[in-house]
């Protein structure tokens, strides 16, 4: 204790030098830790929308809105060009253009918000269950007088209104009866939004006539690997039966392989950032130990001249810059942790402590104050006493 | 380690015709021509002389803290001249005790820390070094200032912390380049008899350089240091 205690009396004699080494180590090492949690939550995020992708590989054919029912694609259409020629694959349709009310649990607020609905394959396809299941049953359900609600909006009812029947939902003016409750829905599979839990689902656009028209097709492929042949088959059966309909193909397999490119770019950039603030710590450390030896250069000469060996007084001086970078290193670790969790936070992933982090910061840092404090301290050997001594007066 | 105890048992200094080459505004300037010394075990000797002839840089040498350019230095007939930076750090730890005019201690130790620091060099643990500390520095009657820092001693008090760390150690040999250079005349007679008390009662070789002829007296031999060169001695 005794030792600690005289140890932080000559780092406390520093304390400019002291506090601008201090800070620089804590910079380096809060920007170090965060690097190295946020590459790591990011790359583990990527991976998962990766294997999400991957796992649920799909084909998206877009088509573009029009005026004319000509150059649009009907039910039937897919029916009978797409769902029969992808047979061995899960294909769905999508329909744009419901309206529906979103609760928003944070602002506590009910927004309106265009959403996507789909037929009952689609449901499937994403694994969306539904406890009373007719919502689904047709894309062109010609009732507009239901709700289906997600399951948050069930539970913030059910916390609302305890004792109530909960069976009816009021909209404007009218009465809408709650036809089913969608389970607890996976927010991964929304690219980490839970509006399907948050969402009132209903037809709020009045129409009599049956819409026949389809938005977009999707078709799940098993393996990623068929993502690039069945892109293909698909332009070639838009081309020859209907030329007529402007659309787009969008290849998630594409998507999955450039974000997988895109990782390998993140780490490097991640490296590199890390590499440079080390160094930028390495390089001011090493500053400070000139600036300390000049500064203490009275100080080390009575030290060599009462009988400290060079080696004696290298070691007092490593083990004062070495509390000062120990210490910073620790508190820059949990700034950079904090500073990592709020950024995660923002960008709606999960966070998860990974103390890996924490210690390639600590080892990093402190080898390199280390290595820092080397060069400087070798000057030490050739400074004699004395011309130290006169040399400060 | 074995020449470290051989010293113990001669101890005697002998500087055989050395000089010191210096380099100012780059050209040579040779201080102590062909200087020769000897001193024997318990003896005081005050060097004294002008200015800027080499007193301190005389000391400096004998106390391992500079080096001769020519010349053999013999402690206890053995020859230190060429003794590599390590042993001669370990020689200053073990034979030598400094006094310097300008007190020299360490600002932001305390007067107890600054004298048991030549100790704990020495090895001891921090206790040990700080026990043995403070019963020097009781003895020269600064048991009341153990805590205090350097600046807040008086210059007679800096002196005496100065030289309870130059005896903590129990020297063989005590060097003072102008020890009352600094301080008024009160003090200056009261380190000079503690000079003369420490030489008696623990038989420490005392080298002293002086220009003061009042302090050279309380000296067994009074040596102006021109005699000591080659061509004043022939």
């Amino acid at each position: 204790m005794k030792t600690i205690y005289t140890l932080l009396k000559g780092i406390w004699s520093q304390k400019t030098r002291t506090a601008l080494t201090a800070i620089s180590t804590v910079c380096a090492a809060a920007i170090l830790t965060c690097l190295v949690a946020f590459y790591h939550a990011s790359t583990n995020w990527m991976a998962r929308e990766i294997e999400q992708i991957n796992r649920t590989t799909k084909i998206h054919l877009h088509i573009m809105p029009s005026e004319h029912d000509y150059e649009m694609m009907t039910y039937s259409d897919y029916s009978a060009y797409i769902q029969n020629q992808f047979k061995p694959y899960a294909t769905s349709v999508i329909k744009l253009n419901f309206s529906s009310i979103q609760f928003n649990p944070r602002s506590g607020q009910s927004d309106y918000f265009e959403h996507v609905n789909t037929n009952w394959e689609f449901a499937k396809t994403f694994g969306i269950h539904i406890q009373e299941g007719r919502f689904f049953s047709r894309l062109e359900h010609p009732h507009n007088d239901f709700v289906v609600i997600g399951h948050q909006v069930a539970e913030k009812m059910r916390v609302e209104n305890p004792n109530g029947a909960n069976d009816h939902l009021v909209i404007g003016n009218k009465q809408y009866p709650i036809l089913g409750v969608i389970q607890k829905q996976d927010s991964a599979l929304f690219y980490g939004r839970d509006y399907v839990n948050n969402t009132i689902f209903t037809f709020l656009n009045h129409t009599t006539q049956p819409r026949t028209t389809i938005d977009q097709v999707v078709i799940q492929v098993s393996n990623p690997s068929d993502c690039n042949r069945v892109s293909e088959q698909l332009n070639h059966i838009m081309k020859k039966n209907l030329p007529n309909v402007k659309y787009q193909i969008d290849n998630m397999g594409e998507i999955a392989a450039n974000l997988q490119a895109s990782m390998s770019k993140i780490r490097l950039v991640f490296c590199i950032l890390g590499l440079v603030s080390a160094l930028v710590a390495g390089v001011n450390i090493c500053n400070s130990m000139y600036a300390i030896i000049s500064e203490r250069t009275e100080e080390i000469g009575i030290r060599l001249a009462i009988g400290a060996s060079p080696f004696q007084v290298k070691q007092l001086l490593t083990a004062e810059t070495g509390t000062i970078c120990l210490l910073s290193t620790m508190i820059g670790i949990l700034i950079g942790e904090l500073i990592n969790s709020q950024l995660i936070e923002q960008l709606e992933w999960d966070y998860e402590w990974i103390p890996a982090a924490g210690l390639l910061s600590f080892l990093i840092i402190n080898l390199i104050s280390l290595l820092s404090c080397y060069i400087p301290l070798r000057k030490i050997n050739r400074i004699n006493p004395i011309a130290a001594i006169q040399g400060s007066k | 380690m074995a020449l470290l105890k051989e010293i113990r048992l001669l101890e005697t200094i002998q500087l055989q015709k050395i000089n010191k080459t210096l380099l100012k505004n780059n050209q040579k300037i040779t201080l102590l021509p062909e200087c020769s010394l000897s001193v024997k075990q318990g003896e005081m000797l005050a060097i004294t002389g002008q200015s800027g002839i080499g007193k301190s840089t005389l000391l400096n040498i004998i106390g391992c803290l500079d080096e001769a350019s020519v010349g053999k230095y013999h402690l206890d007939g053995h020859d230190i001249t060429q003794l590599p930076a390590r042993q001669k750090a370990s020689l200053r730890n073990e034979q030598f005790g400094f006094i310097f005019q300008q007190y020299l201690l360490i600002r932001h130790l305390s007067v107890l820390e600054n004298v048991a620091l030549t100790l704990q060099y020495r090895n001891r643990s921090y206790q040990k070094s700080l026990e043995e500390a403070e019963n020097t520095l009781s003895e020269l009657g600064l048991g009341d200032h153990l805590q205090h820092l350097p600046g807040e001693l008086s210059g007679g008090q800096q002196q005496r912390t100065s030289l309870a760390r130059a005896i903590v150690t129990n020297p063989k040999i005590l060097l003072a380049d102008e020890p009352t250079g600094a301080l008024d005349d009160e003090n200056s007679h009261r380190m000079m008899s503690t000079l003369v008390k420490i030489n008696r009662e623990r038989n420490t070789t005392i080298i002293m350089v002086t220009h003061d002829q009042s302090m050279a007296q309380y000296c067994h031999r009074i040596t102006p240091i021109d005699t000591l060169f080659h061509h004043q001695a022939a």
